[in-house]
């Protein structure tokens, strides 16, 4: 089906408002999006978790193994949802047409504002795809239907008090999850580590009395390979404001993810990246609003939980 | 501090409760505060009277002949058969 002008036209501000979009996407800067998943209408993903091979055989070398058992690896079928996130929004038509040149759309006066609606009503959507990545879809608050990384992390401390409030507190509690990820198998070279902007700005201000920062030593524990052979620090602390934080109480929970570009342990389905879509009414176009939305669609994906671990007891409170 | 029993949800891979490791179904006690910031991981176990209650209550009561009917409208207890 040939495009309407107004589809062109959304293809047209998608530029305007995608890039000023990016820094907000804090979930997409802890898991990569796998390439071979792209597209419309594509509402289940069956894929395969992978159980790992049992140990290897060790022999002379004049010895053959065809008497030996075989191994394989053990596939266990995982279907993944991914969900639409969408933003509506209606334009009312006289100020669409005073931002635009003598009713040509390709020539937008000055500010685009279909743009500034897109981008606002992005932002929406860019917050929501955070949420279902860092915490998972619960519509009803407790029962998760599309599991987050918080959510589906394989080992989560729900009791340890942690005060980041005190020199050394977030580096230890670090410390303490890439433990539970070596504990249950996973050895990543580097790490993410989430928080709240409520407790991630504490730990910022957190100084010893020697003067040695916080974040400093909190960013060197998340990097174990690069402290031991000097290879790049690319693990660091990430802020998003939909990780779990109550402000009265100043309680929240935190989320150690590996680094992971070759998506061994997470990764993202981006089915349907971001995209606007502008549309007239459909009698009196000229009288009546512009209708918009903006929408992706996406999921989450959890290949070996063992590498994730979270605590849920973190609190910004000093001792 | 009341404790109240809870349940890890099925979905949950494992859950550090008190130094212990815990997986999909164990029950353990906590605090009531412990469920806001955990309710995606665990699930209140009610207490076993609570249960047999709910239980009850769903039950068809048995219908006699004879079964008083309370009128709806005037709260009134009247009997089959009579005006």
């Amino acid at each position: 089906m040939a495009d309407t002008t107004y589809q062109i036209y959304s293809r047209f501000i998608d530029p305007m408002w995608i890039q000023p979009l990016r820094p907000s996407l804090h979930g997409r800067e802890i898991a990569y999006p796998n390439p071979f998943v792209v597209g419309d209408g594509i509402s289940n993903i069956n894929t395969q978790k992978i159980n790992e091979m049992g140990p290897p055989i060790v022999q002379f070398a004049e010895n053959d193994f065809d008497g030996q058992s075989k191994d394989s690896i053990g596939f266990t079928p995982v279907v993944v949802k991914p969900v639409k996130i969408i933003e509506p929004f209606k334009i009312p038509r006289d100020l669409f047409n005073a931002f635009v040149n003598g009713n040509n759309i390709q020539m937008p006066q000055s500010i685009n504002l279909a743009a500034n609606y897109a981008y606002s009503a992005a932002y929406k959507v860019a917050q929501m795809e955070n949420s279902i990545i860092f915490n998972g879809w619960a519509p009803n608050g407790s029962d998760i239907l599309v599991d987050g990384f918080l959510s589906g992390a394989g080992t989560t401390d729900t009791t340890t008090a942690y005060l980041f409030g005190k020199f050394n507190e977030a580096s230890k509690c670090a410390a303490d999850l890439i433990s539970a990820v070596n504990d249950a198998g996973a050895d990543p070279a580097a790490f993410n580590f989430s928080m709240n902007p409520g407790l991630y700005n504490t730990v910022n201000a957190v100084t010893s009395t020697a003067g040695v920062r916080e974040m400093d030593n909190l960013v060197k524990v998340l990097n174990p390979a690069a402290v031991k052979d000097g290879t790049p620090m690319v693990g660091r602390c990430i802020k998003d404001f939909t990780l779990p934080y109550n402000s009265t109480s100043g309680i929240g929970s935190v989320l150690l993810t590996p680094v992971d570009p070759t998506r061994t342990w997470i990764e993202l389905y981006i089915t349907v990246d971001y995209r606007s879509l502008l549309s007239p009414a459909a009698t009196l176009p000229e009288l009546k609003p512009l209708e918009g939305a903006v929408y992706c669609q996406m999921a989450p994906h959890i290949k070996q939980a063992n590498a994730l671990a979270a605590a849920t007891n973190v609190s910004k409170a000093a001792a | 501090m009341t404790k109240v029993k809870y349940k890890v949800k099925e979905r949950v891979n494992h859950l550090i409760v008190d130094g212990k490791r815990l997986g999909p179904g164990e029950v353990f006690e906590q605090t009531e505060e412990y469920y806001e910031r955990n309710k995606i991981y665990v699930d209140p176990v009610f207490p076993a009277r609570k249960l047999e209650e709910a239980k009850t209550d769903t039950k068809e009561p048995k219908s006699t002949e004879e079964e008083p009917i309370k009128s709806p409208a005037e709260g009134r207890v009247v009997r089959k058969g009579r005006s």
